[in-house]
């Protein structure tokens, strides 16, 4: 159509001049007894997100799985002041909220509240970081809630596809179990067990503080030294977690769910730690291979052949290389198809250098939505926290867009050769078992598991032949 | 504007960004029987080319311009968003304006969308455990009003759509004085009018009456009850019951009823059900805001070895004694702050914001409503929470849905 108003519409219109983005800085201060307090004020609203971070998280539950993140979440289930009621009463009766709990490699407090209340706010912070109780009668309610959790995520076809691919590729290392722990070892905690957790990481030399949001940086320090300054230093460091081997060899399994009307499909293998210097070359890669809605794994599943709502692949990055994953839920009757689609796709971009206008699409994008991701005291919060918790470096943000615009297609190419590996990915899905047996044995000799993870033996007449 | 579109602009500088959220006022309650999810079909359709757009190109155009985007359909209305980098409000303008004067469709854009919204389905509801829950307890509390059909659709409808189909609500629903365009974030007032104008200034609308129906349901004057089976670990118990439509005097009292219920670990029912009792894994309640009579939920799943029945018994004890006594003052002070801070929580990010004046004007006709929300929460008495209580949590104006595990021997049915 043209045009009363004498312009053309005809094609996009060219941009206006971008301006220039930095990553917030932030403040940095060290108590007396080694404790780090940080603090980027943003003032725009009278909102605090406070977070405490402990070094050593649930990589390092190899004795007995789910222990971190138990012990994380009960630290505000009551202190030796203060019941479990009263905490979450005294902080959302203010109109905050409070969590705690553990993450792959560290444990944290987080209380998001009103500016108004951060005296308040940090009080509590310290009682249940410094004096958790971690009451019996406490730990069996959250016995119960997690054996419920745990049955709950039985039902559920990306869960159980998820938990059994990391068993695939993981076995018994604590990147192979699932981080809130199975039944056997939710029965078999005890306070002791978590209180020797805290014991052992719970030390000032060993947190950071983080506050983010509507805070004065010297009124703020003076608040955590009154709450934290007579917390005893302990000259100590957390011990290393043991890094996992992931399996390089060809697997695929399916979790029986008999009356599924969809595939849960997850395709993969081991992927990159955090602190790589592959890490940011590797995280556009896998953008342009399934990590956005442009993303060949996206156009091709779902935009050209309707198998699915949306096809995602994903590096989690941990301390150590945590699993890289591509997957998608797609109709029943086409699963093989699609497990072969994303194959195809990880092979392409290992023989093929990407072509050089694909590549300025990702690079556009993953540079330009970056004001995005730091618009919210949250989200900048979060990537405070790898700052600290990866040893980043605190210019390692501002780097970012630079190190992403200097890629080419050949270096995407290096990547995929080296971080995708679609010849020996582990295939893991969650569906129908007895079809999928069938159709899926192109790719390798099937294992079917039920729910509870038991093999389901093969009793169809063919393989009673055999 | 002269053409009938509504804009609002909200300017905020504090980081170059600009939201572009447009919304059209129509949604899944527009749909004839027959024709269930086809708003929601129709906004999938909207990606999939317009004039000077090919199919896709509309992602492609504002993910490489480093912007993020989405749409989503309700049962009142259809929303189209884009966060942009401030430098690029123009694009956004450009391709919003492009498919809302001319789209441009084939069959074979069509035959695909379909497959995917039915996959959705299947990922978001029929293969969820507990995903069919809203849908069926909708489609019992209601018996006229078109809420009663979800805005996913059901299967063989969105497999009967036509592109005709397509082209139709195009023209009825997708023009300016339907729709209502609010940016907010770093710009230029002048200017941001000065580009709206341009791109959309000369997009002229069919003369067409749209179709908006306003069914009176009758009043439910005894209990509908109804159990269903799934494939879930854990039997759940849920309950609707009628309420006014979102711009009613008592909606606002019963939003605060229901924090003070159900929201956070330390309300009245999360303390009783969840952490006293320990008969309930989770509870949660809701008052659904709809611009025509929406449904009050409560949905309890039960801890293990508990069943829906004893849940029930519980909760009718417990409304009993909200409907008799009232809460507390403390409670309503409680709920208030917490509305107040999940207030303030969503207008951190400008997309929200944007959507939340859209809501005020389209949904409520009055943008500046915003301003005013925290007063109208504060204003809420415990003989207002009382009396919403008293007169729409009752048993005669609930339905009651029991969803059980299949028994065993069913279980393994169609393998």
């Amino acid at each position: 159509m043209s045009t009363q108003h004498g312009r053309d519409v005809k094609l996009p219109p060219a941009p206006g001049v971008p301006k220039d983005v930095t990553f917030p800085d932030y403040h940095e201060q060290v108590l007396g007894n080694g404790m780090r307090v940080l603090v980027h004020a943003q003032r725009t609203l009278p909102l605090v997100n406070m977070n405490l971070v402990f070094r050593g998280g649930s990589s390092h539950d190899s004795a007995l799985a789910g222990l971190a993140s138990m012990t994380g979440e009960m630290l505000i289930k009551g202190t030796s002041t203060r019941g479990a009621q009263d905490i979450v009463e005294s902080i959302e009766g203010r109109g905050g909220s409070i969590g705690s709990g553990a993450g792959w490699d560290s444990m944290s407090i987080g209380i998001t509240h009103l500016s108004r209340h951060t005296a308040h706010a940090m009080d509590v912070l310290a009682d249940v970081a410094r004096q958790p109780a971690f009451h019996e009668e406490e730990l069996q309610r959250m016995r119960e809630q997690r054996l419920a959790d745990i049955l709950q995520e039985k039902s559920s076809p990306g869960v159980l596809a998820w938990q059994r691919f990391c068993a695939a590729l993981y076995g018994g290392h604590p990147y192979g179990v699932p981080q809130d722990g199975d039944e056997r070892s939710v029965e078999r905690m005890t306070v002791d067990d978590l209180r020797r957790v805290h014991a052992e990481r719970f030390f000032p030399g060993n947190a950071f503080l983080l506050v983010v949001g509507d805070a004065d940086p010297d009124a703020l320090l003076r608040l955590a030294e009154q709450h934290f300054g007579d917390w005893s230093a302990r000259d100590a460091v957390i011990g290393d977690d043991a890094p996992p081997t992931a399996a390089e060899e060809r697997v695929v399994q399916v979790v029986d769910r008999p009356n599924a009307v969809q595939t849960s499909v997850v395709v993969g293998h081991g992927g990159i730690s955090r602190t790589s210097e592959d890490y940011i070359a590797v995280s556009v890669m896998n953008t342009l291979f399934g990590g956005y809605f442009g993303s060949r794994l996206n156009l091709n599943l779902r935009e050209d052949k309707g198998y699915t709502y949306g096809a995602h692949a994903r590096f989690d990055a941990r301390r150590h290389a945590g699993p890289f994953a591509a997957g998608a839920e797609v109709r029943s009757e086409i699963t093989d198809l699609a497990i072969e689609e994303i194959l195809r796709e990880m092979h392409r971009l290992r023989e093929e250098p990407v072509l050089p206008e694909e590549l300025e699409h990702v690079q556009r994008y993953v540079t330009g939505s970056f004001p995005l991701q730091i618009e919210t005291p949250t989200q900048v919060a979060q990537r405070i926290i790898s700052i600290e918790l990866y040893g980043l470096g605190k210019t390692w943000y501002n780097r970012f867009n630079s190190s992403v615009m200097a890629l080419t297609p050949e270096r995407i190419q290096e990547s995929a050769q080296r971080y995708l590996h679609p010849d020996t990915a582990a295939i893991v899905v969650s569906g129908r078992g007895q079809q999928l047996r069938n159709t899926l044995e192109r790719f390798g000799a099937v294992q079917v598991y039920d729910t509870d993870g038991a093999i389901i033996p093969d009793v169809s007449p063919l393989a009673q032949d055999l | 504007m002269p053409n009938g579109l509504h804009v609002i602009l909200h300017r905020d500088g504090s980081i170059p960004l600009v939201a572009v959220n447009l919304w059209y006022h129509v949604g899944s309650k527009n749909e004839h029987e027959g024709e269930s999810g086809f708003a929601h079909l129709f906004e999938h359709m909207m990606f999939q080319g317009s004039e000077n757009v090919p199919a896709n190109m509309h992602f492609q155009h504002v993910q490489s311009a480093g912007g993020t985007l989405n749409a989503s359909t309700s049962f009142d209305r259809t929303n189209y968003y884009e966060t942009l980098p401030a430098h690029q409000l123009e694009l956004g303008l450009w391709l919003e304006a492009d498919r809302m004067r001319a789209l441009a469709v084939t069959e074979e854009n069509l035959e695909n969308q379909r497959d995917v919204v039915i996959e959705e389905r299947r990922s978001r509801y029929d293969n969820q455990p507990y995903g069919t829950m809203l849908i069926e307890l909708f489609a019992r509390a209601y018996k006229l009003q078109p809420y009663k059909h979800p805005t996913i659709g059901s299967i063989a409808d969105i497999r009967a759509a036509t592109l005709e189909h397509v082209r139709a609500f195009h023209r009825m629903y997708y023009q300016p004085r339907n729709a209502t365009l609010c940016l907010a974030g770093d710009f230029d007032s002048n200017e941001a009018f000065r580009l709206v104008d341009r791109y959309f200034g000369d997009i002229v609308g069919d003369d067409v009456e749209l179709y908006r129906p306003f069914v009176h349901e009758p009043p439910q004057s005894t209990q509908i009850r109804d159990y269903v089976y799934d494939s879930i670990p854990l039997p759940a118990l849920m309950l609707g019951m009628h309420i006014p439509d979102m711009n009613h005097r008592d909606f606002l009292p019963l939003d605060v009823l229901s924090q003070i219920l159900t929201s956070g670990e330390s309300s009245r029912l999360h303390r009783s059900f969840v952490y006293e009792a320990r008969v309930a894994q989770s509870i949660v309640s809701y008052a659904f805001d709809l611009e025509m009579p929406g449904l009050f939920l409560f949905r309890l799943i039960a801890q293990q070895g508990k069943s829906p029945d004893m849940l029930e018994t519980m909760l009718w004890r417990e409304l009993d004694d909200v409907r008799r006594n009232g809460v507390t003052e403390r409670e309503l002070e409680k709920a208030k702050n917490r509305m107040e801070s999940s207030f303030v929580h969503s207008i951190t990010s400008l997309q929200s914001r944007a959507d939340m004046l859209n809501t005020f004007r389209v949904l409520s006709r009055d943008a500046s409503l915003i301003n005013r929300q925290l007063e109208h929460i504060r204003a809420v008495t415990l003989e207002d929470v009382q009396r919403v209580a008293s007169t729409y949590l009752t048993e005669n104006n609930t339905t009651c849905l029991y969803y059980l595990p299949y028994p065993k021997h069913q279980s393994r049915e169609g393998v």
